[in-house]
């Protein structure tokens, strides 16, 4: 037979499966409309079937906290569902206890939407947005800490309590593929509603933090959601104590500030801990507050200065220093922002000094 | 090598997938089963297993972490510092553990020579006998890891 | 496509599970045998999945086969036109399981797409083609064949889960041992032939 008549009978034959394929994918990936009731009709919409809960509900502007964009890595997408939501995944079984399972708590990432569905959220999340900004300002902090100062472009204003946090998404870069959310505090307060100020600390071989340092310049828009998070003032004391190491000083910057600005009658004291003078940033800023205000005391301590830094101020690891300052629990609370390491050995030693778990304040991701 | 469909997958999200971003192969060109077959050679040669190889890692690593990031001594040979940031790094071989961000710098003051390694680097060589691939960031060459933790 | 030949439907399927067995009389399929045989459960999956491959690639190749290529004179077509059946078939059988049968889709997960490189897949359509089997013989031997593979790959799993816990001379660990023990086991099934003669 002729090659004109084989190529066109191989493309038809070939045309015909792909259009059978398409079509089964139309037949059986269409699960149809389904009711998605969230808090019991506090919420209620219908959607086309299909994809996961978690773009499912984001489809409608409802964003379930993620930091892995749906790869089932880090656990933090959890609802609760009410009914049956079917079987639960291999992929989901790692994050969930015994308990939470025996209560219907599933990863909105892994679970599809094929039928009608009830489930439960936390009411913040309802008030979580998700913003456009533009990068205004990027300013070196240390060696490898950078402020990124953000304009809100849609929507223009954002609230939120001093000491939340956003989430970031990154885009594509060098060899990275693949979009990734990552979480920070917010270090702006929340009167400077129309802007986001947020503190990243470069980690090496992270793949955020890099994208924020090498490929993000001023004018770039991003996509920023919350804000999230329960680390913010609580009421039930007068004495605040402030913990922070490395990036950590955002949330606790934002609290302080906020509580100057509201005039509220607390005592605040500042424990910065670093290894060296270059780590730390910030200081100026902390020293004029406290010069300027009675009730804010700074205290930075360095645990290993080099004899050029001339050190002045406190030594020793965060922890001892701390000891040095606090005698009592007596009508305190400590808020920490650092590393896990850093968190563990501070409320060990707020625990010793006979802080109770409910006076102890820190971001658990 | 010819490697199973499984590890197969894994290696393709390692070098293209959701998981490339953490470049655990490097630049190497050999396959997944041939960079931990061949490991694994050096390891029995040297008359050492990937566990004793981890359980060193882990205790400079326990030496360090106390001291949140500040270098400190260990045994009058070892300077570490270890250091956490925020989050976890997923296992690329899904078996679900999740490494916290924790980099430990050893440097061997006697070699003068130093390592660094992540808390997934100890379970991928103690689980997995991964030492990761040829220009990886976390590469730790068999040889040069033992002779500068003292092994 | 000639007369096909007289030969009983249940004599094909009992055939083409022991005396012309895919992988031990015939070679094909060779693949995954060896790669995927190291674990009992999963092999016995693959199986389970290449055998519900084969019995719906066979129908609709036969009546592709009978109805487009026949008649349109394209024999000299028929790899890639079996091939692409193939392929779209498994494709559309992973959605159908996706929807009706999550759990058994979740369970065989990445094995079906592999199964579409399968050479036996691709082999038993060829054969069914220069053997002439009607549509019965052709599904017949589709299900048998299925089986046969089946039965081939549990068994080479169940052996080497034992082998795993025995000492080997270095060098026979891993593929080498996995031919070898593949070797026996087909001279084994050459006990069953004159049984059923269907090639």
């Amino acid at each position: 037979m002729s090659i004109s008549a084989t190529v066109i009978s191989v493309s038809l034959i070939s045309t015909a499966l792909a259009v059978l394929v398409v079509l089964a994918d139309r037949i059986f990936n269409n699960y149809g409309e389904c009711e998605i009731d969230i808090n019991n009709g506090t919420r209620k919409f219908k959607v086309d079937g299909g994809s996961t809960l978690l773009a499912t509900l984001a489809s409608q502007q409802i964003f379930i906290p993620s930091a892995c964009g749906g790869k089932a890595t880090c656990g933090l997408c959890k609802v609760r569902m009410a009914g049956d939501a079917g079987v639960v995944l291999p992929t989901e079984e790692p994050y969930l206890t015994e308990d939470e399972k025996a209560n219907g708590v599933r990863l909105a990432c892994q679970l599809k939407v094929k039928q009608d569905m009830q489930l439960h959220i936390p009411e913040e999340l309802f008030s979580v947005k998700e913003y456009k900004a533009r990068v205004e300002k990027i300013t070196q902090l240390t060696h490898d800490i950078k402020e990124f100062r953000f304009t809100l472009l849609g929507p223009k204003q954002i609230e939120f309590r001093a000491g939340q946090y956003m989430q970031i998404e990154t885009r594509p870069y060098d060899n990275v593929r693949e979009i990734v959310t990552r979480a920070y505090s917010m270090a702006s307060l929340p009167s400077d509603n129309q802007a986001i100020e947020l503190i990243v600390r470069l980690v090496p071989g992270g793949i955020c933090t890099t994208f924020m340092h090498d490929h993000v310049k001023e004018g770039d828009t991003l996509i920023l959601r919350g804000p999230f998070g329960d680390f913010y003032l609580h009421e039930g004391a007068d004495e605040l104590l402030f913990i922070a190491g490395g990036s950590g000083l955002a949330p606790v910057k934002s609290i302080i500030f906020d509580v100057l600005e509201k005039g509220l009658d607390k005592k605040m004291t500042l424990f910065f801990g670093a290894v060296t003078k270059k780590d730390l940033y910030y200081v100026d800023l902390f020293q004029q507050l406290a010069d300027k205000h009675e009730n804010f005391n700074y205290v930075p301590a360095l645990s290993g200065p080099e004899p050029e830094d001339n050190w002045q101020g406190e030594t020793g690891l965060i922890t001892e220093v701390m000891k040095r300052h606090v005698a009592d629990p007596h009508n305190k609370q400590a808020y920490l922002c650092g590393s896990p390491g850093m968190i563990n050995a501070c409320v060990k030693v707020l625990e010793g000094i006979g802080l109770r778990e409910d006076s102890i304040f820190y971001d658990k991701f | 090598m010819k490697q199973s469909p499984e590890l197969h997958q894994i290696q393709d999200n390692m070098r293209t997938g959701p998981l490339a971003a953490y470049r655990f192969l490097g630049d190497d060109p050999r396959n997944l089963a041939e960079i931990i077959g061949e490991d694994q050679q050096i390891v029995a040669k040297a008359g050492l297993t990937t566990t004793l190889i981890a359980e060193r890692m882990k205790y400079l690593t326990k030496h360090g972490e106390e001291n949140l990031g500040t270098p400190v001594v260990v045994d009058d040979t070892f300077r570490v510092i270890v250091e956490e940031h925020k989050g976890v790094i997923p296992c690329p071989f899904r078996d679900h553990y999740n490494a916290a961000k924790r980099d430990v710098t050893v440097v061997n003051l006697q070699l003068m020579e130093s390592v660094q390694w992540s808390d997934l680097s100890v379970h991928l060589i103690e689980e997995h006998g991964f030492f990761e691939g040829v220009g990886a960031s976390y590469r730790l060459d068999p040889e040069k890891l033992t002779k500068v933790i003292g092994l | 496509m000639g007369e096909s030949p007289a030969i009983s439907p249940f004599v094909i399927l009992l055939a083409s599970i022991f005396t012309s067995n895919m992988v031990l009389a015939n070679f094909l399929g060779m693949c995954s045998f060896i790669s995927v045989s190291s674990e009992f459960k999963t092999a016995s999956g693959l199986g389970k999945a290449v055998t519900l491959v084969m019995v719906f690639t066979t129908m609709i190749n036969w009546l592709v086969y009978r109805f487009i290529v026949l008649p349109l004179g394209l024999e000299y077509l028929r790899y890639i036109i079996f091939i692409m059946v193939i392929a779209a078939t498994v494709q559309i059988i992973e959605m159908a399981m996706d929807r009706y049968l999550p759990e058994l889709h979740m369970k065989l997960g990445i094995f079906l797409p592999l199964i579409t490189v399968n050479c036996s897949i691709l082999g038993i359509s060829l054969f069914m083609v220069i053997r002439n089997y009607n549509l019965l013989q052709s599904l017949f031997f589709g299900i048998g064949s299925g089986l046969g593979w089946w039965l081939a790959i549990s068994a080479l799993a169940a052996i080497r889960e034992k082998m795993a816990k025995s000492r080997l001379p270095k060098g026979l660990d891993g593929p080498a041992i996995t031919f070898i023990t593949t070797g026996i086991m087909a001279l084994a099934f050459v006990g069953f032939s004159g049984i059923f003669v269907i090639q």
